[in-house]
């Protein structure tokens, strides 16, 4: 895993999104899932990015294909979000926050370097965003809450049973759990 | 389609949560696009709520759904019915969940006489995830998005909405 130092230009950026990390550190291993949360991000400068910001707290070496899928990921989060902002402001929904935004594009990273990515990415009527994974008898929903929880719910396609039905603590939670769910 | 008077509240009383019949329906719009996704047999998981606002069905036929706190006919919408016994003892398709799962008030507003809504006693987000994905699963199709009801299914719907309230002036 390398450190990426660079920053892209602002031509580069998608205005829609804008992630406002602030670093302190760039070394991988001392990142927490815990970092996402908004006390403990970091700005890098203000006037600059938002696509490469969560490379330099990340530092995944994502193949072509992979970064192609995770940029057509957070593309689809973003257009949820503005795409929805109406129709959940006229029902009383709290849009998604920065925290929880950020949050998924850090998940949706992982994931990435996992090839893992979900089928389907909206905000979520509980305030927060839901990401959706087929598999062939299962569905999963995955969903990252304003207040900072993460939980998922598995039903099987053809009964409609539910399988499973969690709560999450973590990102690499999250990894561990769609791992199994696709294993 | 013009506002029905009929759903106008006109200080008409509030029913209390006992008259709301097992037999009785809440219909509820969705949006195509966001919460109702193009060949997609329900609504979205991830627009279900847990709190959801309804019309009763002792004072509304489903079309009556479509029209917004504004009056706004929402001509695109689809409309669902979700069955008062699954919203009540959602605890018969999970045992899991509580047996006195989720309450259902009569709450009129003032251009919608039939609103109802859910309450739940604080319970946590895995039962709520649960109850959202049992209401998706035990729901009704009363009108898809974008399509447009005949005379004799509106006027089946009149009839039905009496029926509904014949059964809830039994209790």
């Amino acid at each position: 895993m390398q450190v990426m130092n660079s920053v892209l230009s602002f031509d580069d950026i998608n205005v829609e999104r804008r992630p406002n990390f602030k670093i302190s550190q760039l070394w991988e291993e001392t990142f927490t899932d815990n970092q996402v949360k908004e006390e403990d991000v970091l700005t890098i400068e203000e006037d600059t990015f938002s696509k490469g910001s969560y490379a330099l707290i990340n530092a995944y070496d994502l193949s072509k294909n992979q970064d192609f899928f995770l940029e057509q990921s957070i593309k689809k989060l973003n257009e949820s979000i503005v795409l929805e902002k109406e129709y959940l402001i006229s029902e009383n929904v709290e849009l998604p926050t920065e925290t929880v935004i950020n949050k998924s594009i850090r998940l949706l990273e992982l994931l990435a370097y996992k090839n893992l990515l979900p089928n389907k990415i909206s905000t979520s009527i509980e305030e927060g965003v839901c990401m959706t994974f087929n598999s062939i008898d299962k569905i999963m929903y995955l969903e990252l809450y304003n207040d900072d929880d993460m939980g998922y719910i598995i039903e099987n396609k053809e009964n409609k049973n539910i399988i499973k039905n969690e709560d999450l603590s973590s990102l690499s939670k999250c990894i561990e759990i769609l791992e199994e769910y696709y294993s | 389609m013009t506002f029905p008077n009929y759903l106008f509240s006109k200080n008409r009383k509030t029913y209390p949560e006992n008259k709301i019949h097992l037999k009785n329906y809440m219909f509820a719009r969705h949006k195509p696009g966001y919460d109702w996704l193009e060949g997609d047999e329900y609504p979205d998981f991830s627009k279900l709520r847990s709190n959801q606002s309804f019309n009763w069905s002792a004072f509304s036929i489903p079309i009556w759904t479509k029209f917004n706190d504004q009056k706004i006919f929402q001509i695109d919408y689809g409309v669902v019915g979700y069955s008062v016994r699954t919203i009540r003892h959602v605890n018969i398709y999970d045992s899991d969940l509580p047996i006195e799962s989720y309450g259902l008030r009569h709450k009129p507003l003032e251009c919608n006489y039939s609103h109802c809504e859910i309450y739940n006693n604080n319970f946590t987000k895995v039962e709520r995830r649960k109850f959202r994905l049992l209401l998706r699963n035990g729901c009704k199709v009363l009108i898809k998005p974008y399509s447009e009801q005949t005379l004799i299914i509106k006027m089946y719907h009149y009839l039905i909405m009496f029926m509904h309230r014949i059964l809830m002036k039994t209790i």
